[in-house]
């Protein structure tokens, strides 16, 4: 090891700016957890602010607002996850089937594309297609059917919140699985086509099982961070009459801490998300270790 | 490898250097040592230069000429020339949330100035915690004698900052409860038109509703009525259906409420009276009929002037000053009669039109405990006023266009306070000046300014001009036109919260969320307005009833 480490030193040393960030962004701030154990006034400070133990975290608990947010993240964070992983998968596999490599590329660059937008612009660009005049409705009025109040119905507002995400993200998805389809042996078609299978009974016989390891891997690692549905999106396109069904533990926080001032709730809400965010990552490390021998560490 | 690796070393020591120097903290608090007070009067200047660091919101339109910033204007230069003070301001940031989010921060880090304004639950945080200088001494010794006029001219206001009979803080006052009901304005060229082909005078909720309706099918507005999703603007219109009510979206946590007496005595918000029941009724009815837009629930404010603007709407419910948002852009785009007007709002039957008024003294400019040389800000505070608010300013015109033009009269912010009876006495002598012509007796500079803004656009047609016409230079119809007539006839009703937040209030984490949900969902019909109980006792539930009962001890009979 000495040996190794006195050979790469140098790529050792062009790591310190790295570290440096990490120790000071995201180290540092870590003792300001003690405000979730906090009445904490910002005035007093960390050291001056009185203790109160869990009271915090019984206060949030006790609170509607918070389990609603909470559900909702998990429902609508489970449902991207989902959609996510399906999504790309079928349109890997459609994608796949064309011949034509220069279409092909046209293809994932389009759906590419809209992964670099961020949520800011594409909110304005929703809002805009979704409302009541918008292009989707102003459709869907030629065949006598709608309005659909996409953004401010509770009902819809989630599935609106899942399916414009797993639009934004699902060619990065697609990108994924088609490399792995890609990478498997042409021997394994040309085996199946000895034995007669067509190209549906090709997809469902060797593509499909072979993806499976990096399907099961994309879920998983996803899974570890089922907390986090989605502050950017959420926060620029929801409203009042969809907190019911749209607000998340995120945004939840920005209300409750930094916009109300109230440090020690929305220290104690993130705390707990992320002591959640912990375990789930290591119970979703030690499937894909199991499952597909993917290991960080 | 080896070629590269000397260039990466420097860039890896290179970058590590400027995370070092970049994490360096800046100090928010001037460092230097007591200066002697001069002997003589509040406008005697240092004989050794004061430094004074502040932070301040940026007032929306605030503008300098040429190269002038926030650090060097005609204001600094005037504190450094006439005081020997120097003004640094550590941090800006936008009026509003933004600057309360970050004011929140700093106090949280403790990066705290010398002097900054903060509201009455920061002041209270700042002053348990002891990290604000008694100002009793400098108040009563440095500053003018105007100033100190003040507490006589709004009696209570300075009681909100005396803690102990010690001075914490200098309240910032207001421009006088004129200026605190709400209108309703309306499209000039529209409602004019409307007026030509014999439609009434808006009087009645029946009548607005038959110009809104007017609008959509004459003027191609897409709906009636602009409105957005924090509710702020739908609640300015309350008093229509006999109904006074806050601001719901003041932010979670900090949404504001307008408390008043009911039949019994005890002091509700105006959601809980009953009169509420019928505002939801009408607001319901209103999106069935299409005045609000369907899309209401999703369009913020900035969406909403953006409508009004484009000739999407025609109708807003809004403040006195409403004449310096949308009226330049529609004039700009639709001619010049486009501008909005205010009228007082329609009622229904058996309502009569009260205005409502708020304590808006909600600013404290305070100091810091190690702030050496308190008396500076004392005398920055009286010669702003000086120059603002005062007869013998003796100000040359370029002095009073530097110092007023392009918003800059709030560019000294926070070394400015208020003359709380400012708009009242600048409207009559406006007023007056517009109708005789003779200007003698427009004895401030804002009274000067307001006159010739209004001048103008009445001469010029110069869309700058429209805030203060709109505000008080049109004569007959204007925002303080109909809030004078509300004030002469005595119709105004006082938010029984009239001071600081009750203390309780900062234990208690308000659940206007509820209400926004709730009042979202009846008018776009997800729900029914008999549902509106149950989420009043919902919200009574979550912490309402905490803070009915506190305004209550404290502000009740």
């Amino acid at each position: 090891m000495l040996r190794q480490l006195k050979k790469e030193w140098p790529l050792h040393v062009l790591l310190i700016p790295g570290l440096i960030i990490t120790a000071i962004f995201s180290y540092g701030p870590i003792y300001g957890l003690i405000m979730a154990f906090q009445d904490f006034s910002p005035a007093h400070g960390f050291w001056g602010s009185p203790w109160v133990g869990l009271d915090n975290f019984r206060w949030i608990f006790s609170e509607a607002q918070f389990q609603r947010a909470l559900f909702n993240t998990f429902f609508i964070s489970l449902m991207k996850i989902f959609f996510g992983v399906v999504t790309p998968v079928v349109f890997a596999l459609l994608l796949n089937e064309i011949r034509l490599s220069s279409v092909k590329r046209v293809f994932q660059t389009i759906i590419y594309i809209p992964n670099f937008i961020s949520w800011v612009i594409l909110a304005g660009i929703f809002m805009t297609i979704l409302g009541s005049r918008g292009i989707v409705n102003t459709t869907i009025g030629l065949f006598g059917l709608g309005p659909v109040d996409f953004l401010t119905d509770p009902g819809n507002f989630p599935w609106t919140m899942i399916w414009t995400d797993v639009w934004r993200r699902f060619g990065f998805g697609t990108v994924v699985y088609l490399a792995t389809i890609v990478s498997i042996d042409p021997g394994l078609y040309e085996s199946a086509v000895m034995d007669g299978a067509g190209r549906w009974k090709q997809t469902i016989k060797v593509t499909l099982p072979l993806m499976t390891p990096i399907i099961i891997l994309m879920s998983v690692l996803a899974l570890g961070n089922v907390l986090d549905a989605g502050f950017d999106q959420i926060f620029n396109l929801y409203s009042p009459s969809v907190f019911e069904t749209g607000d998340i533990i995120q945004t939840y926080v920005f209300r409750v801490g930094l916009h109300g001032a109230n440090f020690e709730i929305g220290a104690a809400v993130g705390f707990f998300n992320s002591v959640v965010s912990l375990i789930l990552m290591l119970i979703a490390l030690s499937v894909a270790y199991k499952v597909a021998n993917y290991k960080v560490f | 490898m080896k070629k590269l690796f000397v260039p990466l070393m420097m860039l890896t020591l290179l970058l590590t250097l400027m995370m070092v120097t970049g994490c360096r903290n800046q100090s928010t608090r001037s460092t230097r040592d007591a200066v002697p007070v001069p002997a003589g009067g509040w406008d005697t200047p240092f004989e050794t230069t004061v430094n004074i660091t502040a932070v301040r919101d940026v007032t929306a339109g605030l503008l300098f000429d040429g190269d002038d910033t926030l650090d060097d204007n005609p204001w600094t230069r005037l504190f450094q020339d006439r005081l020997n003070i120097e003004v640094e301001y550590v941090w800006t940031m936008p009026a509003g949330a933004e600057y309360t989010d970050r004011l929140n921060m700093a106090i949280a880090s403790g990066e705290i100035p010398d002097v900054l304004d903060v509201g009455f639950i920061q002041f209270r945080q700042l002053l348990e915690a002891g990290l604000l200088l008694d100002l009793t001494h400098y108040y009563h010794n440095y500053t003018s004698e105007r100033i100190r006029s003040f507490a006589d001219r709004s009696p209570g206001t300075l009681d909100t900052v005396t803690v102990d009979g010690r001075i914490m803080g200098i309240p910032n006052y207001y421009f006088g409860v004129i200026d605190q009901p709400r209108t309703m304005w309306l499209r000039n060229d529209w409602y004019q038109e409307w007026r030509a082909e014999g439609g009434p005078e808006l009087l009645t909720v029946a009548q607005f509703e038959d110009f809104m309706r007017w609008t959509m099918d004459e003027k191609g507005a897409e709906y009636g009525i602009a409105l957005e999703n924090l509710l702020t603007w739908l609640f300015y219109t309350g008093p229509m259906f006999g109904v006074y009510l806050g601001n719901p979206g003041g932010g979670f946590g900090a949404g504001t409420h307008f408390w008043y007496p009911d039949a019994t005595g005890r002091i509700l918000p105006g959601e809980a009276h009953p009169e509420f029941i019928t505002a939801l009724t009408y607001w319901a009815r209103w999106f069935e009929e299409g005045f609000i837009s369907s899309d209401f629930a999703a369009i913020d404010s900035a969406r909403g002037e953006e409508d009004i603007v484009a000739g999407r709407v025609g109708t807003q419910p809004w403040l006195q000053w409403n004449g310096w948002v949308n009226s330049p852009h529609l004039v700009s785009l639709w001619g010049d009669d486009a501008y909005q007007i205010p009228i007082n709002f329609p009622t229904i039957p058996g309502v009569e039109l009260m205005g409502q008024a708020n304590f808006a003294s909600g600013t404290i400019t305070v100091v810091h405990r190690d702030f050496q040389n308190p008396a500076a800000l004392m005398k920055m505070i009286s010669l702003a006023d000086e120059i603002l608010f005062c007869l013998d300013s003796e100000l040359t015109d370029e002095e009073f266009h530097d110092f007023t033009a392009g918003r800059r009269e709030w560019a000294p912010v926070p070394f400015r306070i208020t003359d709380p009876q400012t708009d009242i006495l600048q409207y009559q002598h406006v007023v007056e000046a517009l109708r005789t012509g003779d200007t003698s007796r427009l004895y401030t500079a804002g009274m000067q300014l307001k006159h010739n803004e209004s001048r103008a656009w009445m001469d010029d047609r110069d869309p700058s001009g429209l805030g203060s016409y709109l505000q008080m230079g049109r004569i007959a119809g204007s925002a303080y036109s109909a809030n004078w007539e509300l004030i002469e006839r005595g119709a105004l009703i006082r938010n029984s919260l009239w001071g600081p937040p009750p203390v309780e209030f900062n234990d208690i984490i308000n659940p206007s969320d509820i209400i926004l949900t709730g009042v979202t969902q009846i008018i776009i019909g997800v729900r029914p307005v008999s549902d509106w109980p149950s989420i009043l006792a919902e919200w009574y539930a979550a912490g309402g009833q905490a803070m009915e009962d506190a305004v209550n001890l404290h502000f009740g009979q």
